[in-house]
């Protein structure tokens, strides 16, 4: 990886102003470990924005010390601050389509003479068989989607079993992949054989590559990212064997060049997890 | 209780940690005043960066024991509990000053209007006379600079605000920053 270039993208200023994404940060908290420039950056841009907040010192009014401190000193001693994470988002729920329709009919009702009630009789019975055929067409349609609806959960399913069968496996590891900032709807995950290595890679939740790029899967292996293989162009599998992983704290997917590359565009990150 | 005059940084942990009121004294003394600066700059109003300051002062003594000396430096540490908590409050009194104007028909980009609303009626602080690096920078870089750390923007936000690439944010930011250095250094 070209750390020079990781360290020009502004993913350092972007974290230490507290801008960065958990994704981001993730990644960064593997190389800073690995990469003494990487880790003297961070510092520079912290002590830059230290020296800011020096230099831009407002004295708060004399008084406030006192009562600060009284606030302190009036606290419990055995108060301490802990850490309270926020609960991830609630997936949105699925569109309920609506199918119910209430008809009212009409309520007139007039004795006064035969030919009215007729006249309304047969309007109710237009009316009546105009509803019954739309409501014929309706079925017919909902009975068309709920077949095609069927054909594919089929081919669903049967992908799941075998997804299913890799995942039973007690060695098995699922690491759901997430997209990186600007990207929220993309995910992928890895099914990740601890025992033999082997590594399954399912993206169905990734764009189609442009013209001339492909994906490519990376394992984050002590701070240094591991080249896991490309994601086949054309393929209708909904699964991937990529090339085998002894040892790996994170995966990530970038878009690279047809062929892959040695190391990651990181500016091309599109999913990542950690293990 | 005599004054401390210096404390190395190790020496000041473990006093917080143990509560002891010069601990509180030295930090007050030595970071008060860059931790108010960063928090006007924030919340605009004296009377909320008043309450906020007291809040942040609060939390440090608190929190003393999440802090990390090898995960990072305890001035850098305040710093962004301040700015935090500055953000987080100015937040709220928004969602709060939207709420009161739910009966106003007409609010359009209510959370752009936070620097300048006055709704309640408080004279905003005067920054005239207040040592301002940040307008030594080129113009488009100061707002960057504002967006990102005064104003909490997330970096998305300041793409589509501004209509520039997410990329582009992210090497202007830091193209603001080496020239702030750059600005410090001279000083």
């Amino acid at each position: 990886m070209d750390i020079k270039e990781y360290i020009s993208s502004g993913i350092i200023e972007a974290y230490v102003l507290g801008l960065a994404t958990e994704e981001e940060v993730s990644v960064l908290d593997c190389i800073r470990q690995k990469h003494p420039e990487v880790q003297e950056a961070i510092l520079e841009a912290q002590l830059l924005l230290e020296d800011l907040a020096t230099e831009q010192a407002v004295s708060p009014a004399p008084e406030l010390k006192d009562q600060i401190w009284a606030q302190i000193s009036s606290l419990p001693a055995d108060v301490h601050g802990s850490v309270v994470t926020t609960a991830a988002d609630t997936p949105a729920p699925a569109d309920i389509v609506e199918t119910d329709k209430v008809v009212k009919l009409p309520q007139h009702r007039d004795n006064h003479t035969l030919a009215i009630a007729a006249t309304i009789l047969l309007a109710v019975s237009l009316g009546g068989n105009i509803l019954l055929y739309q409501q014929r067409e309706e079925s017919d349609n909902m009975l068309a989607q709920a077949e095609a609806a069927r054909d594919s959960t089929q081919t669903l399913l049967s992908a799941a079993n075998s997804q299913w069968e890799l995942l039973q496996r007690p060695s098995v590891k699922a690491v759901s992949l997430a997209g990186v900032e600007g990207r929220p709807d993309l995910k992928a995950v890895v099914l990740w054989d601890t025992q033999n290595a082997n590594v399954y890679l399912t993206a169905e939740k990734l764009p189609a590559a442009p013209q001339g790029k492909q994906y490519q899967l990376w394992a984050i292996v002590d701070g240094q990212p591991v080249d896991a293989g490309v994601l086949p162009l054309a393929s209708t599998e909904q699964m991937f064997k990529m090339n085998n992983i002894p040892n790996a704290q994170a995966f990530a997917i970038t878009l690279e060049d047809e062929g892959g590359k040695p190391a990651p565009t990181l500016s091309d990150l599109y999913v990542i997890g950690n293990i | 209780m005599s004054p401390i005059h210096y404390l190395a940084e190790d020496t000041l942990i473990s006093l917080l940690k143990k509560r002891d009121q010069r601990a509180f004294n030295y930090l007050y003394d030595n970071y008060s005043g860059a931790l108010y600066g960063v928090v006007i700059r924030i919340v605009l109003h004296k009377n909320y960066a008043d309450e906020v300051i007291q809040d942040i002062f609060v939390k440090i003594w608190n929190h003393v024991e999440l802090f990390n000396e090898e995960k990072g430096r305890l001035y850098t540490w305040m710093i962004n509990i301040a700015r935090n908590t500055s953000i987080d409050y100015i937040k709220s009194k928004r969602v709060q000053n939207e709420q009161k104007n739910q009966s106003l028909p007409d609010v359009v980009n209510s959370s752009e209007t936070h620097r300048y609303a006055d709704i309640d009626q408080m004279t905003k602080v005067d920054f005239i006379g207040m040592s301002s690096v940040l307008g030594k920078l080129k113009p488009d870089w100061k707002r960057l600079i504002e967006m990102a750390y005064y104003e909490g923007y997330t970096q998305q936000e300041i793409s589509d605000r501004l209509e520039m690439p997410l990329g582009t944010v992210k090497t202007r930011i830091r193209a603001a920053l080496l020239q702030l250095r750059g600005i410090l250094n001279e000083q």
